[in-house]
């Protein structure tokens, strides 16, 4: 029996071994003695040995977490320089990339970021991420499905259960409830903190299997929910800063509006003023003795134009005051340059300013929003035409200048002839209230550079040789367009 | 004989759908009608004796409505103006008008008003040509006057009798009342006052020699 037992126990190696053994037994008495001693000897080498084979495999097992241990500390640290290095406008794709990443990593179901709203006393799920074949999750779980979860999380604990009957039956019954009817087996949640305050949470969760967590994960999901917190509240300080540029430049265009009040009513008026003489004189041949019907019709015919022409210049003074999100497109530096000078033709005639466009030809396009361009070229070009207000009528010339910059740049140069700009006032021509006129705000010239250094590029100002200065900015050229 | 011709209203717009309705309207008013394009354009046309008027846009690359007014002047050309603007500018508007413009008129132009103030442009240069062309006639008499007449009659029509003229030239009562017929007949005058009338018009200072 005990042969049979050491049999069965006992790896191939020691079968030798035991054969010896049972010829002993076949020998008698002595040999029976002998047999004992021999067997307390095998005895002893087998559970030797599979101690060391026990051993060796906790070691293993040992070593598997340590090379883990080491991939998840990568992949943290990948997700730190990342985070670290990304625009705003990229933390929401880079977030659903990483929540699929450590997703894979953690063999979990769900990876999902919430944000708590206070208004609506909900979870609302901001970035998900499920496994292949898994049902999405809802976009929203409302505060009094997890009470117990959620007051933690609050409080800045984690969260972390590897079954649902792990979370307290009385204080979380409500929480079990909810986590059954989403079929979540296990979850790990950790809060995300902006300036103190915990805003929404992170959270992985198997709806297959329960698991377990691990200490050193859940440390790391700490640091990790860190990254994303802080990713997201700069994120969200981008676009106020961009919805206060946004603001400015609807500001900077009302009150340039105001300036251009007088050239667009003359642009308005010369249609007008067509269109009322065209009917008059139309209803003059219609009550005369010889109805001439060509001519009638020639008539409408200017008419219909001229009416298309007092809408376009509606159509372009309600593009230019439009509130508008950022909208990129792709531009034509040349084009967009063409259109403002249009737009300030009849105030530079007014002002006997003549306005010589020179266009490099085949620029590269660039990308950015049209309307707050056209802003940019706009103040300029009206700071140009009120620079030369002392200016010899003879003498004032506004030279509007496209070119390809240094690299992969295309530059916009406004040139005037006027007073140039005082040495001393070079360097902060560009910030907000400083101002020369009168009658200005000072902004003008600070909205367009915030304009222009959100697209990317740089805008300057420089006095003359030949006198006068020459306001010109760069903006990289979008070399994918098609 | 052919009929009178219909007069002639220029058109100054730099804006070709304005000038161009403008053209048309006017004609419709039994107008001829000539547009321009700048004041430049304009005045390479060469002078019209016919009746006529000019419309002008103020504001236009270039030269401008007012300063056509004044080289006009300059010119002593007499063509009355209707000044038409898009904007209401009342510094413009007194200067055009101390210019002597028969009106100011702000666009979209109403037609009534229009064709009322080129109606009354119109008149306004036949006047001021009839006019002109009396003042040149009366210098063109003035002319024809030796200067001892021409003296006797600076004095005349201050009002001196012949004796105080006489005096005052240095000559004989006698020989005065000689130059003063010889006056009266070449400035064809058939009473002092007339002649006084003529002298004004004129432009016949009394001598202060």
């Amino acid at each position: 029996m005990c042969l049979a037992l050491l049999t069965l126990l006992c790896p191939a190696p020691f079968t030798p071994a035991l054969a010896a053994a049972r010829d002993l037994v076949q020998s008698g008495s002595w040999a029976v003695w002998q047999v004992a001693v021999g067997g307390a000897l095998i005895l002893s080498l087998v559970l030797i040995s599979t101690g060391l084979l026990l051993e060796r495999a906790g070691r293993r097992r040992a070593e598997l977490s340590l090379g883990e241990r080491l991939r998840f500390e990568t992949l943290l640290s990948e997700q730190v320089a990342t985070f670290s290095r990304i625009l705003g406008t990229d933390v929401d794709r880079e977030i659903q990339r990483a929540l699929r990443r450590m997703a894979d990593f953690l063999a979990v179901d769900w990876g999902h970021l919430t944000e708590y709203s206070e208004g609506s006393q909900t979870a609302r799920v901001t970035h998900w991420w499920g496994a292949e074949g898994v049902e999405p999750q809802p976009s929203a779980i409302g505060f009094g499905e997890i009470p117990w979860v959620v007051t933690r999380l609050r409080r800045g604990e984690q969260v972390r259960f590897s079954r649902v009957e792990d979370l307290p039956e009385s204080g979380a019954a409500v929480d079990r409830q909810t986590y059954r009817r989403l079929g979540i087996k296990s979850q790990i949640a950790v809060p995300l903190t902006a300036e103190g305050v915990v805003v929404g949470s992170l959270a992985f969760s198997t709806v297959g299997n329960e698991r377990a967590w691990r200490d050193e994960f859940v440390q790391r999901l700490h640091l990790l929910g860190e990254v994303f917190a802080n990713a997201l509240s700069r994120r969200r300080s981008e676009i106020e800063g961009q919805r206060l540029r946004q603001d400015l430049a609807h500001v900077g265009r009302v009150s340039t509006m105001g300036e251009l009040t007088a050239s667009l009513a003359h642009e308005l008026n010369q249609p007008l003023t067509a269109i009322l003489s065209n009917a008059q004189a139309a209803r003059r041949i219609l009550d005369s003795a010889k109805v001439d019907l060509a001519e009638i019709r020639e008539i409408l015919t200017d008419i219909v134009e001229d009416d298309k022409r007092a809408g376009e210049v509606i159509y372009r003074l309600r593009g230019f005051l439009k509130k508008g999100d950022l909208e990129l497109s792709t531009l034509d530096i040349g084009e967009l340059v063409s259109q403002v000078a249009r737009l300030v033709s009849s105030d530079a005639i007014i002002r006997n300013v003549a306005i010589r466009l020179e266009l490099a030809p085949g620029l590269p396009p660039i990308r950015g929003d049209r309307v707050q361009l056209q802003q940019v070229v706009l103040n300029l070009l009206l700071n140009g035409l009120d620079a030369m207000r002392e200016s010899d009528v003879g003498e004032r010339t506004l030279v509007l200048r496209t070119a390809r910059g240094d690299g992969t740049t295309v530059v916009v140069a406004v040139q005037d002839s006027g007073v140039g700009i005082p040495e001393a006032d070079l360097d902060h021509v560009f910030h907000a209230f400083y101002t020369t006129k009168p009658e200005g705000m000072g902004m003008g010239l600070a909205i367009a550079r915030s304009i222009v250094e959100a697209h990317g590029g740089r805008l300057e100002a420089r006095n003359n040789p030949e006198g006068g200065a020459t306001f010109s900015f760069t903006l990289p050229a979008f070399e994918g367009g098609r | 004989m052919s009929p009178p011709a219909a007069p002639l209203v220029f058109v100054v717009d730099d804006d070709a759908s304005v000038r161009k309705s403008l053209a048309r309207l006017v004609k419709t008013a039994g107008y001829e009608a000539e547009p321009f394009a700048s004041v430049r354009d304009f005045l390479a046309r060469s002078p019209y004796e016919g009746p006529c008027c000019l419309v002008l846009d103020v504001r236009m690359p270039g030269l401008t409505g007012l300063d056509l007014q004044e080289a006009l002047r300059a010119a002593g050309q007499r063509l009355s103006i209707v000044f038409i603007t898009g904007y209401r500018d009342i510094p413009v508007s007194v200067r055009a008008m101390k210019g002597g413009a028969v009106d100011f008129l702000t666009k979209p132009l109403d037609e009534g008003t229009l064709l009322g103030a080129i109606q009354q442009a119109v008149a306004r240069t036949l006047a001021d040509r009839r006019e002109q062309a009396r003042v040149t006639e009366i210098r063109n008499r003035i002319a024809t006057l030796t200067p001892r007449e021409a003296a006797v009659f600076a004095l005349v029509v201050t009002g001196m009798l012949n004796k105080q003229i006489g005096s005052e030239l240095g000559i004989a009562e006698k020989t005065v009342k000689v130059h003063r017929a010889r006056v009266m007949e070449k400035m064809r005058a058939a009473s002092l006052a007339e002649l006084v009338r003529l002298a004004g018009e004129g432009g016949v200072i009394a001598a202060g020699s």
